[in-house]
């Protein structure tokens, strides 16, 4: 049973949730032949099931698991960093070739050599103690935003054929599952780079199907900036590849093949560039790759006060695409720094460090402040989102395992409260307007004003319940102890210290400005007159506040699985300051 | 044995945790049932508190951790209990005034709140560390200031909710601050254990000085003392009113029912709906809440956290001297507010919060039983909680009058004749003390000309000597003029009968008194009390000579002390100050920053790079004609740099 059934999958979780969007996007295409509410249970099973194969990931990841091979050992450290491994073929493929050897008796012989024909970029993916959490976020928000968005018609009895209908195609939304999985497993350059393409384009068939009368505008502000980055990115990563074909020496071969595996990249050449003459080469190139790198990485973040674009299309966006873009999309960046950045840069960050951290300080206040200075709910929101992301990237530039555990905890934090809170928020697109082919809100009907759809609570005690769920939510984005944005503010500030005390004050300013900010926009609630309140809107509520709320008092189950991958990321002389004063289980493995 | 110390651990912290979740079933829950359900957890918590005390060592705390809430490398934060028996006592006190205000709870607030706000006493008083201590702190405080806005939930405004909020955020704040300091001293170490003396002794004593002096900010902010007691409801309101001002304060020393009918003053107050004596004013905060606030929320955790820092304290001589002065001046402000205020509760409320301010006199002064003070602290806010539930009238939003005359009579009995522990803490801070400073002046006679002793130099001692005494003479004023008062108010109204269940609350509170009766007949020593009693009597005879019958006498005494009349209201602008000098310039400058976004990162921006591209354009017009060529040497040069910077860098 183990070994026929359960064992494929559990081998290779990545893979399955990889495809698994792919798969349902053909069921999605037969099931509309059937009809609009086979489509909607084939979403729902095919989302259920993606949310299962997340949850098992996380669970089955062991996140000191010792490598199998001695070698490996020596390559990649003790620990199997990158698990549930799988690798393909994708561009370029190994052929065997027939040669023809002439011995010194003169005899001829015939030999098999492996030949590699094109460069070796193949579909790898795996995940570790990082992505596991970014590939969670991703599936669960993006189940969350689809089944918010495209809902209309959910099997209400009295409502007239035109409703029952779907208002919009449900493939981007697979589309962009699969996309943000694969950013976060892809352990091949290549493949990171086109997914992280790929969403865009997602995103934008989104905006454009559902966003409202501006999306025209916004969309594609939002996307160059994507598209720049992305590719100043690739130049990047394939300079990286390059200059590691370049360190790496292969003695019997003129012309060393290029490797396009991010582990082995990272693992290469960490080793490669330590002393000798390697070294002096990495450290001619190690400058340009690394402008590069940040920039293409560090632009698509949309900081203060490079943010109006993000903060227009959060504000036209969906809902469901608000939710993504806040929650996860917005952090592909964060895990740039996380996976290519950190740890092999880690002297030229160190060098910078100082700069970075005063700039993104700098950064989350203003864009703070500027927060505190509107009072459209999506702009707060979207603004405070950008805050929240300089203070992750400002912890995590402070290369200290408490600045690295701060930042990826508050991010995780902060796609469970910014979903919450964009779930709550009335819609702005017509989500909950009967699809009659027409965005605009002032000819639509609100559903619940004609029907029973979407409510089964009178619009009083569905504010209640919203105006109590929203103030759960501001809580846990200020940090209120027992949720989950406590965690970060209770963990950051120990290695913000380490680093330098102005960043510390100016991360402790802005979350007291954000918590102020949250406090007084607590006093002009949302017009939610028109807004209902389903079980489908109790279900997710009801996800999302556990989770924050278990984030917030066991956050050790987090931590466990992220810190050994977060102390891979250090120096060697902080990874080993890190681990000497520490906790048994971190240490000893180390 | 273990197991049954998880069990009550368990049954102590879960009981108000299942309490709340209960609450939430408060709409399909009848109020009885939601009730005996409080009062089964609360029972529980009360025997699991015993129980643990009993499975404890005589007079030791015991430190017990539960688990490890967050481990990394440098730290841990661990989750555990920390019993003492003070703290126990807090606990058990909580629950009493919990059981006592239950059925006094206004009909249209939830339990919701005070369920949360009781679980947040409860962890602050059996933190097993200061993490937990804060969480519990600002849980608590966060939840009992949410219970002022539940008399107007659909309003959602509160003219008190604001002030408790604020200051309940600057105390925590301060406390925050401290407990950075402990962190950042001890070690990375919130454990109470690592607060031995050779490690406090180690630290330099500016050091432990900040330290104290945050807690005792902290401490001020959730006591209500000098100079954060704008949390405090009084006559005036606050600035959040609009409609106050200055010229008005002093009629509402007078009071409607003190003059006769178809007098100008009674008939102006009367018109102004604005007043508390207008039909339409009733905003007041229910009495049942002021006696959660006062007897478990606030006062006793406030007195709690400054017993658990009393290790720290003991060397930090200057900022125990602030708070010496701190609770003297509190102590005297309170009284004469007591003095003015026309509300039974507000009256009750000042005499309270006075009464903190004179433990605070205590514990800042040595040679002070610390234990046996702490105690009747506790059993005297009990008893305020007590009348304070006495006070509920069947519309909560009316005046609030004692309505058990019985009641009032004794309570006043038992403050004027200092019966009820107020004396016994005034006998600690005059007399014990006094002998304890000669005795030490003795010792050091002829090597130093002044008096010193301990922390507090002799003219600060012989200033709180004098200011305890005045606050003596102002508080038997305020209780029997309120009593006056509110026997008046009663013939006017021809109040009705009492509900038979405030006679078992008055048992209660009879209990209790009792109980008080029979723990100071072994502690009070008359001889010493006696000197403050002419006090009290000069205030009594006071009160009844200006308030017995309806005169014109009161209102010319205000007039005559002229500021210190509207002093007396407690009208301090704090409010105003917070918004003029925090909420406004961050309005301005939020407002002014998104200008600047908007127009000139935005507009401005964007108008440079059109204007460019124009320039552009324009210059590159004649090229128009051959753009597909330009584009593609464009692309191939682009490539060209690309592949020459490549070989240059590999180079």
């Amino acid at each position: 049973m183990w070994d026929t059934l359960v064992r494929p999958i559990h081998d290779h979780l990545p893979l399955w949730l990889l495809l698994w969007p792919m798969l349902g996007a053909v069921i999605v295409g037969v099931a509309r032949q059937v009809g609009a509410e086979a489509v909607r249970r084939t979403m729902q099973v095919n989302l259920c099931l993606s949310v299962a194969l997340s949850v098992w990931l996380v669970v089955a990841y062991e996140p000191l698991k010792p490598v199998d091979s001695a070698e490996q050992a020596a390559l990649l450290g003790p620990i199997e960093r990158f698990q549930f491994r799988d690798s393909f073929e994708w561009v370029g493929e190994t052929k065997t070739a027939l040669l023809e050897r002439t011995r010194r008796n003169g005899d001829r012989q015939v030999v098999e050599v492996p030949i590699r024909w094109g460069p070796d970029i193949r579909c790898e993916v795996g995940v570790d103690g990082i992505s596991i959490w970014f590939v969670a976020l991703s599936v669960l928000l993006v189940a969350i935003a689809a089944s918010g968005e495209w809902r209309v018609g959910s099997g209400e009895p009295n409502l007239p054929d035109s409703a029952l209908r779907t208002p919009h195609s449900p493939l981007p939304w697979l589309w962009l599952q699969a996309s943000l999985v694969g950013t976060f497993v892809a352990l091949d350059v290549v493949l990171i780079v086109v997914c992280w393409m790929s969403t865009l384009l997602a995103v934008a068939w989104l905006m454009g199907q559902a966003g409202d009368s501006q999306r025209h505008d916004v969309t594609p502000r939002l996307l160059k900036r994507g598209w720049w980055g992305g590719w100043l990115v690739l130049l990047g990563l394939g300079g990286l590849v390059l200059a590691f074909g370049w360190l790496r020496p292969f003695p019997n071969r003129v012309e060393t093949p290029l490797v396009f595996s991010i582990p082995e990249l990272m693992a290469g050449i960490r080793q490669s560039s330590m002393s000798g003459e390697s070294a002096l080469l990495w450290a001619s190139v190690n400058n340009w790759l690394f402008w590069l790198l940040v920039v293409g990485f560090t632009g698509p973040l949309w900081l203060a006060p490079f943010h109006r674009g993000f903060v227009e299309a959060f504000a036209s966006a969906p809902r469901g695409l608000a939710i993504v873009l806040a929650g996860v999309l917005l952090k592909v960046g964060v895990y740039g720094w996380l996976r290519f950045i950190l740890p092999l840069f880690p002297e030229l960050v160190r060098q910078h460090g100082d700069g970075f951290t005063t700039l993104l300080g700098l950064s989350s206040l203003f864009a703070a402040v500027l927060a505190f200075g509107v009072s459209d709910w999506r702009r707060r929101i979207a603004l405070a989102t950008c805050s929240s992301i300089s203070l992750s990237l400002l912890g995590m530039t402070t290369l200290t395992l408490e600045g690295l555990t701060g930042g990826v905890l508050r991010l995780l934090s902060h796609g469970l409260t910014a979903g919450l809170l964009m779930w709550l928020l009335p819609s702005r697109s017509g989500e909950w307007l009967v699809a009659s082919g027409e965005q605009d809100k002032s000819n639509a009907t609100p559903v619940f004003s004609n029907s029973p759809l979407a409510t089964h609570h009178s619009p009083l005690i569905s504010a209640r319940w919203r105006v109590g769920l929203m103030r759960f939510a501001l809580f846990a984005w200020i940090g209120l102890p027992g949720l989950g944005g406590f965690v970060a503010e209770f963990v950051t500030p120990f290695g913000l210290f380490q680093h330098d005390f102005n960043a510390a004050a100016l991360s402790l300013a802005t979350s007291g400005v954000i918590a102020w900010m949250w406090v007084r926009a607590e006093r002009d609630s949302p017009d939610w007159s028109h807004a209902g309140w389903s079980p489908r809107d109790t279900f997710v509520a009801a996800v999302l506040v556990t989770l924050n709320i278990g984030l917030g008092v066991a956050p050790q189950f987090v931590v466990d699985r992220v810190q050994p991958s977060l102390l891979s990321l250090l120096p060697m002389d902080r990874e080993i300051s890190a681990t000497s004063s520490g906790t048994p289980p971190v240490a000893e493995v180390r | 044995m273990d197991t049954l110390r998880t069990f009550l651990i368990g049954a102590l912290v879960g009981a108000p945790l299942v309490a709340w979740g209960l609450s939430w079933l408060e709409p399909w829950l009848s109020r009885r049932a939601m009730q005996t359900c409080i009062s089964v957890a609360a029972l529980l918590s009360l025997l699991s508190v015993w129980g643990l005390l009993l499975a404890t060592p005589e007079g030791q705390a015991v430190p017990w951790p539960i688990l490890s809430w967050l481990r990394m490398p440098g730290f841990e934060v661990t989750i555990g209990m920390w019993l003492v028996g003070l703290m126990a006592m807090q606990v058990t006190l909580t629950a009493i005034v919990l059981l006592v205000l239950l059925s006094a709870w206004p009909r249209n607030a939830s339990f919701r709140w005070l369920m949360l706000a009781w679980f947040g006493v409860t962890l602050a008083s059996v933190a097993g560390n200061l993490g937990q201590l804060f969480l519990g702190w600002s849980l608590s405080a966060w939840a009992s200031s949410e219970l002022a806005r539940q008399p107007d939930p659909a309003s959602g405004k509160s003219h008190v909710f604001r002030p408790v909020w604020l200051v309940q955020r600057v105390s925590e704040i301060a406390l925050l601050a401290g407990i950075g300091l402990v962190w950042m001293q001890f070690d990375g170490t919130l454990e109470f254990l690592a607060w031995t003396p050779g490690a406090i002794g180690a630290l330099r004593p500016e050091l432990i000085e900040s330290i104290a002096l945050c807690v005792l900010i902290g401490v001020i902010g959730r006591c209500a003392q000098l100079p954060l007691t704008v949390w405090l409801e009084t006559e005036s309101g606050f600035a959040a009113r609009a409609g106050h001002s200055m010229a008005k304060l002093s009629d509402e020393l007078v009071g409607v029912w003190n003059v006769p009918n178809q007098h100008q003053v009674a008939e102006r107050l009367k018109a102004d709906p604005r007043n508390r004596w207008h039909e339409a004013a009733g905003d007041s905060t229910p009495a049942a809440v002021l006696a959660w606030w006062l007897s478990a929320a606030f006062l006793p955790v406030g007195i709690g956290l400054q017993l658990r820092f009393e290790p720290l304290f003991a060397f930090a001589p200057h900022t125990r001297l602030l708070m010496v002065a701190v609770g003297a001046f509190t102590l005297l402000m309170c009284s004469a507010n007591a003095a003015a205020q026309n509300n039974w509760p507000r009256v009750l409320c000042q005499i309270a919060v006075g009464q903190c301010g004179l433990v605070l006199v205590a514990l800042g002064l040595e040679q002070v039983d610390v234990e046996k003070l702490t105690l009747l602290f506790y059993w005297q806010s009990v008893m305020i909680g007590v009348l304070l539930v006495a006070t509920r009238t069947e519309d909560s939003r009316s005046s609030g009058r004692v309505r058990f005359s019985g009641a009032v009579l004794l309570a006043v009995l038992c403050f004027a004749s200092g019966l009820w522990g107020r004396h016994l803490v005034m006998n600690m801070v005059l007399w014990q003390q006094s002998e304890a400073n000669l005795s030490r002046a003795e010792a050091i006679a002829g090597e130093s000309a002044s008096l010193v002793f301990g922390s507090t130099e002799s003219r600060v001692w012989t200033l709180v000597v004098g200011l305890v005494c005045v606050a003596e003479l102002l508080t038997s004023f305020a209780l029997l003029r309120a009593w006056f008062s509110d026997r008046r108010h009663r013939t006017m109204q021809k109040t009705a009968a009492q509900p038979i269940a405030w006679r078992l609350w008055m048992t209660v509170g009879g209990l209790i008194i009792g109980g008080l009766f029979g723990f100071q007949s072994s502690h009070l020593q008359l001889e010493n009390v006696s000197p403050l009693l002419p006090l009290s009597a000069i205030g009594m005879v006071l009160a009844w000579w200006m308030y017995s019958k309806p005169s014109a006498l009161p209102e010319k005494v205000s007039a005559a002390m002229g500021p210190f009349a509207r002093l007396s209201r407690n009208r301090f602008y704090w409010d105003d100050l917070y918004f003029l000098l925090i909420v406004h310039p961050a309005k301005v400058s939020g407002e002014w920053l998104r200008w600047f976004d908007e127009r000139v990162l935005g507009s401005g921006a964007r108008d440079l790079r059109s204007r460019l591209l124009r320039s552009l354009g324009e210059s590159a017009e004649p090229l128009v004609a051959g753009s597909a060529m330009i584009g593609a040497l464009t692309t191939l040069s682009s490539v060209a740099v690309l592949a020459w910077m490549l070989l240059w860098l590999r180079s």
